[in-house]
């Protein structure tokens, strides 16, 4: 803006002031607002670094702040502030934010919320190549190096990867209740349509929809790397050396997906239509439903319960499992090109992910007062006597957005090793031959958005089995190519065989 | 009041201007009066105005809107590439045109038989009953949308049901749209367009029913040949500020109520909820500064139009 | 506020058709009723599901009255009272001060453009109606305010942006230049300046037409919950119905992530105590007010 401009805002600013000042001696600023925090602590002129994440502000949320800076401070002598924006409105506000130039230093981003493909191309995160090593080795050497090419993008690293299952074990998690009732063991089930003698006999037996879900269609589950969370239309088959990207709509798999999601829902196995999740969730309370699909990793069992108050038996139906890009990379923490302190932003990140205390304190709240030990040795916490859920004043509820979540403490004795059993996935699990590979949505984002508005309209339909593949493909097949869905799948392509080239 | 007298010692062009004297004090007067108002929308309609050029720029967040690349049509290039600015377009308007003439047709008639009874008692109450839906939102008019029209339960497929109907997916099938959305919107805005129109019978001369009635004129009669005629200046006011603002679609409504269901896009997506869902959903700041800049120009050049057609009728209705 | 007198005319209107009840009178009661139950309904609804039980309402769905009352979808919300009670307060002073000075710097605009004599007219008027169509976007406005501004979190810019509407602007000038020109030519010939004239002519005459914009924008300014997502972090300074939107959004975020096992979250029921507290206090003032509101409109509507 130049210099004129502002000098007539500033004339129209006081003309302003002055107006309301005249008119309304009650609208006086109730607060003059707190100058940006991303500053020099006056005090003791040691950095302040602000850590925006989507959760709702809890009512201990100082207290929580000053027991971290208690041990953060001395450690490496930086002072952490923390910004908790309500989950509900934090890709809204974040995305202003950006948008405008606003200044940050810590910011929570994902594919799914505050899109991290959608940063990086906007250039306002910053490269954390030369930071990662120098500043939180021990974060740099907790992952493979393989595993940090999935945040890579156009060669720079931009975020740091949550720890946490990187595979996707598409599977079930059916009433146990039920499972005894009808004498079916989920032992022998190793596909979809291994489920269908079991919900015949529930749908018959009890006369309720038996399955909560919309479709079958679940890439790694039939072999496939999505590639990008963000383009559903396009995938590759993950053990395909040659790189060939494809069309999903026509493919075999995608076909046979559509044609059992189809069957189920004929047979009436599948809600009529696509539930808001609040009111499905009431209904499976209810009992209006029996089974449910899921990344069944370890320890979904307890986490059902939390969501539908059943017991639950889960079974993984994803053989071999997948490790890809978009699973890695399911939840950042970023470091925004407008920080002042990228260093010190550094060095939190590293004690986030590093340092069990600090991980647990910012996740959990204050030892004795949050919560208490239930068995020590095995890192088993609990709430302290008379706090629960909902009464307690520091329950922020999301440990997969805070850093590495193997550092987490048990909620339950049941979950016991299941941070161990979820390493193993992550270890055993089958590379997908473009792991580390991001799609650079920059040349073709325009064809992104509309072969995204197609896929809604016309493809999900039939993956949602309410119309038959036989019928609707050959148009939306059509629709997609006219949207430019072979202009994406050649500019992915050569981007796919460019990464190819610069790995050897 | 101080400012004013400043000005008015300064120059003679101002004179010149105005006019005598006396007319230039009372122009500046009026000026002064107007000033607030003014400088305000300046503040918060002309200068965020600069973002108009998005509209032209592959915008960046890092570089901001002034440091964003040129990229002259290409926005409006892609958006009338595919059919969508095509649907858009032709639902907004559509829509619009169906309210209009729907929630006239249905004010009106409410309005004459509010008139009838407008001595009873119960006719107040009917007044406030009227209003009642303004208070509800677009977000929970939805869930009672969905309640009645859910495939899963819903309390008009049980109706069907029971009358041996086959159940339809209310949500999956685009035609239904636009009566539903009719008469959601007639629902909410009838209140208000009545209970204009019945201020326009009470303006009517009562000496004109009076004669009517020595006459032996009936009650459709007196309706038809004086009610209808007396109120066309007023419906064609009226219709002609609905035309003005027909390429703008009420968000709410066209958002909420089909819950953001791609498979209802044919019929209810329209320029307001396109725009909404590339700035939010897909990010792409450009594409919705471009359909947002389209629906100006087009909506401009609609107001003029209806703004030209109501000054040839009553110069005092037009609006600037 | 204050009474307005009825237009004698009006009441002539009445007296000359009074006569007794017959059937098509009473036909059109039967419609007219019909009408209003469909308006009713929907807002028993509201109050009914807010007292009903969430499993109860999954397996009987809405109904008119509770189904298994209980309060427990307000225990839940007012979890935080004082959260609520300063959201209310949030409102009704944001609510008060713009739809007060917004009122009077839109009258003051609007008169000067009611006017045959005032050379600018024209002009002035386009200024304000090009408003109406062309808008910057959201973010140079975002940018606008909290950059240039300066009025990131704090209340005014809950108040600044919505004073000046051109819609209400270009209906008062309308209403403006309605008023009688003898009147306010006697007064000039005695003498009266033209800040006299406004207040003590053209605001006194345009009372109903002034309580309708003012209704107006007290809806605007109560339900309006955008300016708070776009400028409002601090939770103290959050006005009412941004509250409401950001529980009913949290609610489904939190209950499709559970980690902890708390009690299952009243959604249905929750959503809809949510909008009764939003809108009782909004339709209380409105059955208070609607005397003059809807006479409001009543005369305003005589003259567009």
């Amino acid at each position: 803006m130049s210099k004129r401009t502002s000098s007539l805002l500033l004339t129209s600013l006081l003309l302003l002031s002055l107006l309301l000042a005249a008119c309304a001696p009650a609208a006086g600023p109730v607060d003059a607002g707190e100058q940006s925090s991303l500053s020099q602590d006056a005090d003791d002129n040691i950095p302040v670094v602000t850590y925006t994440y989507a959760r709702v502000p809890q009512p201990d949320q100082q207290m929580v702040e000053d027991a971290l800076n208690d041990i953060i401070i001395p450690e490496i002598g930086v002072k952490l502030k923390l910004e908790p924006i309500d989950p509900g409105v934090y890709n809204d506000k974040m995305q202003l934010r950006l948008a405008s130039g606003e200044a940050c230093d810590i910011i929570f981003t994902a594919p799914w919320i505050n899109s991290y493909a959608n940063n990086v191309a906007n250039g306002v995160l910053y490269s954390l190549d030369e930071l990662l090593p120098q500043y939180a080795p021990g974060l740099w050497n907790s992952m493979p190096e393989t595993t940090w090419e999935a945040a890579r993008v156009q060669g720079h690293i931009y975020g740091v990867i949550n720890q946490q299952i990187f595979p996707k074990p598409w599977g079930v998690h059916v009433r146990t209740d039920l499972l005894q009732k009808y004498n079916f063991s989920l032992d022998d089930v190793a596909q979809w349509e291994d489920m269908e003698p079991f919900l015949a006999a529930v749908a018959e037996g009890e006369g309720i929809t038996p399955v909560l879900g919309d479709n079958l269609w679940r890439s790694q589950y039939w072999g496939y790397d999505p590639l990008d969370d963000g383009i559903a239309a396009i995938g590759m088959a993950a053990a395909d050396t040659t790189l060939t990207v494809v069309n999903f709509l026509e493919t075999d798999e995608f076909k046979k997906a559509a044609e059992i999601t189809k069957r189920w829902y004929d047979n009436g196995w599948l809600p009529l239509e696509t539930l808001p999740r609040d009111e499905s969730q009431a209904m499976f309370r209810a009992g209006q439903f029996a089974m449910g699909y899921h990344v069944e990793k370890p320890g979904n069992d307890v986490e059902s319960k939390n969501a539908y108050g059943w017991d639950f038996t889960i079974k993984n139906l994803t053989d071999p499992l997948i490790i890809d890009t978009a699973g890695t990379t399911a939840t950042l923490n970023a470091i925004c090109a407008s920080s002042p302190h990228p260093e010190a932003a550094m060095q939190i990140l590293e004690l986030f992910n590093t340092n069990a205390q600090v991980y647990n304190t910012l996740a959990r709240g204050v030892e004795g007062v949050h919560w208490v030990w239930e068995d020590e040795a095995n890192k088993v916490m609990r709430f302290p006597d008379g706090v629960t859920a909902d009464t307690s004043t520091y329950n922020p509820n999301g440990d997969w957005m805070f850093g590495n979540q193997f550092n987490a403490y048990y909620r339950d004795p049941a979950q016991v090793g299941a941070w161990e059993a979820t390493k193993l996935m992550n270890d055993t699990a089958f590379p997908s031959e473009a792991l580390g590979f991001v799609v650079d949505r920059t040349p073709i984002e325009t064809e992104v958005a509309q072969v995204t508005a197609v896929w809604k309209e016309q493809v999900e339909p039939i993956m949602n089995g309410w119309v038959a593949w036989d019928d609707a493909a050959p148009d939306a097949m059509a629709k997609l190519e006219e949207a430019g869905i072979n202009r994406i799948i050649d500019e992915v392509e050569s981007q796919l065989q460019a990464w190819k080239a610069s790995k050897e | 009041m101080t400012m004013q007298k400043n000005v008015t010692s300064s120059n003679g062009l101002l004179t010149k201007f105005f006019g005598s004297r006396r007319d230039m004090q009372t122009n500046l007067t009026l000026l002064s009066m107007a000033l607030p108002g003014i400088v305000l929308l300046f503040i918060f309609a002309y200068l965020p105005m600069v973002g108009l050029l998005i509209a032209f720029k592959d915008y960046r967040f890092a570089d901001g809107i002034l440091g964003s690349a040129w990229v002259g049509f290409a926005n409006f290039r892609f958006l009338f590439g595919t059919d969508t600015a095509w649907r858009i377009t032709r639902n907004t308007l559509l829509m619009n045109c169906l309210f209009i003439v729907v929630n006239t047709a249905a004010s009106l008639t409410i309005a004459v038989l509010l008139n009838e009874v407008f001595k009873s008692r119960m006719t107040k109450y009917y007044q406030t009953l009227l209003f009642f839906p303004y208070f509800i939102s677009w977000v929970i008019a939805s869930y009672f949308v969905f309640a009645l029209l859910s495939a899963q339960g819903g309390i008009l497929n049980q109706w069907l049901d029971a009358l041996g109907v086959p159940p339809t997916a209310w949500y999956r099938s685009p035609q239904y749209w636009p009566a539903i959305l009719t008469l959601a919107n007639l629902w909410n805005g009838v209140g208000f367009g009545s209970i204009v129109y019945l201020a326009g019978i009470l303006g009517i001369d009562p000496m004109l029913f009076e004669a009517a009635k020595m006459d032996g004129a009936s009650k459709w009669q007196q309706v038809r040949y004086i009610t209808m005629p007396m109120l066309l200046p007023l419906v064609i006011i009226l219709t002609l500020l609905a035309i003005g603002r027909i390429f703008n679609a009420d968000f709410g409504l066209f958002y909420f109520l089909p819950r953001d269901t791609p498979m209802l896009y044919p019929t209810t997506d329209v320029i307001d909820t396109f725009v909404y869902r590339s700035l939010v959903q897909l990010g792409d700041i450009s594409m919705a500064a471009a359909a947002g800049f389209y629906q100006s120009v087009v909506g401009f050049a609609m107001v003029v139009t209806a703004n030209w057609i109501v000054r040839r009728i009553n110069a005092d209705y037009s609006l600037y | 506020m204050t009474t307005v007198a009825q237009p004698a005319r009006v009441q002539g209107a009445v007296q000359a058709r009074r006569k007794p009840i017959s059937w098509s009178n009473l036909a059109v009661h039967l419609v007219l009723i019909g009408i209003g139950l469909a308006c009713l309904i929907p807002m028993l609804l509201v109050v009914a599901v807010s007292f009903s039980d969430e499993q109860a309402l999954v397996v009987e769905g809405y109904r008119l009255y509770p189904v298994g009352f209980t309060t427990h979808a307000y225990t839940y919300i007012l979890k935080n009272p004082q959260q609520i009670l300063g959201a209310y307060g949030v409102t009704a002073l944001v609510t008060a001060v713009g739809t007060l000075v917004g009122l009077f710097i839109c009258a003051l605009l609007a008169y000067p453009l009611s006017r045959q004599d005032f050379k600018l007219r024209g002009v002035l008027s386009f200024y304000v109606f090009f408003t109406l169509l062309f808008h910057g976007g959201m973010v140079p406005f975002y940018i606008l305010v909290t950059q240039y501004l300066g009025l990131k979190d704090n209340i005014l810019a809950l108040i600044a942006p919505y004073l000046v509407t051109a819609w209400y602007v270009l209906i008062l000038r309308t209403s403006f230049a309605q008023l009688p020109t003898e009147l306010l030519d006697a007064a000039r010939i005695d003498g009266a300046g033209e800040w006299r004239i406004f207040f003590r002519i053209v605001l006194p005459l345009s009372k109903p037409v002034l309580a309708t914009i003012g209704l107006f924008y007290v809806l605007r300014y109560w339900n309006d919950w955008f300016l708070a997502l776009l400028f409002i972090d601090t939770p103290s300074l959050y006005p009412l119905q941004y509250l409401l939107q950001v529980l009913m959004r949290n609610m489904s975020v939190l209950a499709s992530n559970p980690q902890t096992m708390g009690e299952p979250i009243p959604t249905q029921s929750a959503r809809m105590a949510m909008a009764v507290l939003a809108f009782g206090p909004a339709l209380f003032v409105f059955l208070m007010l609607q005397k003059y509101f809807v006479r409001g409109i009543t005369i305003g509507g005589l003259k567009g």
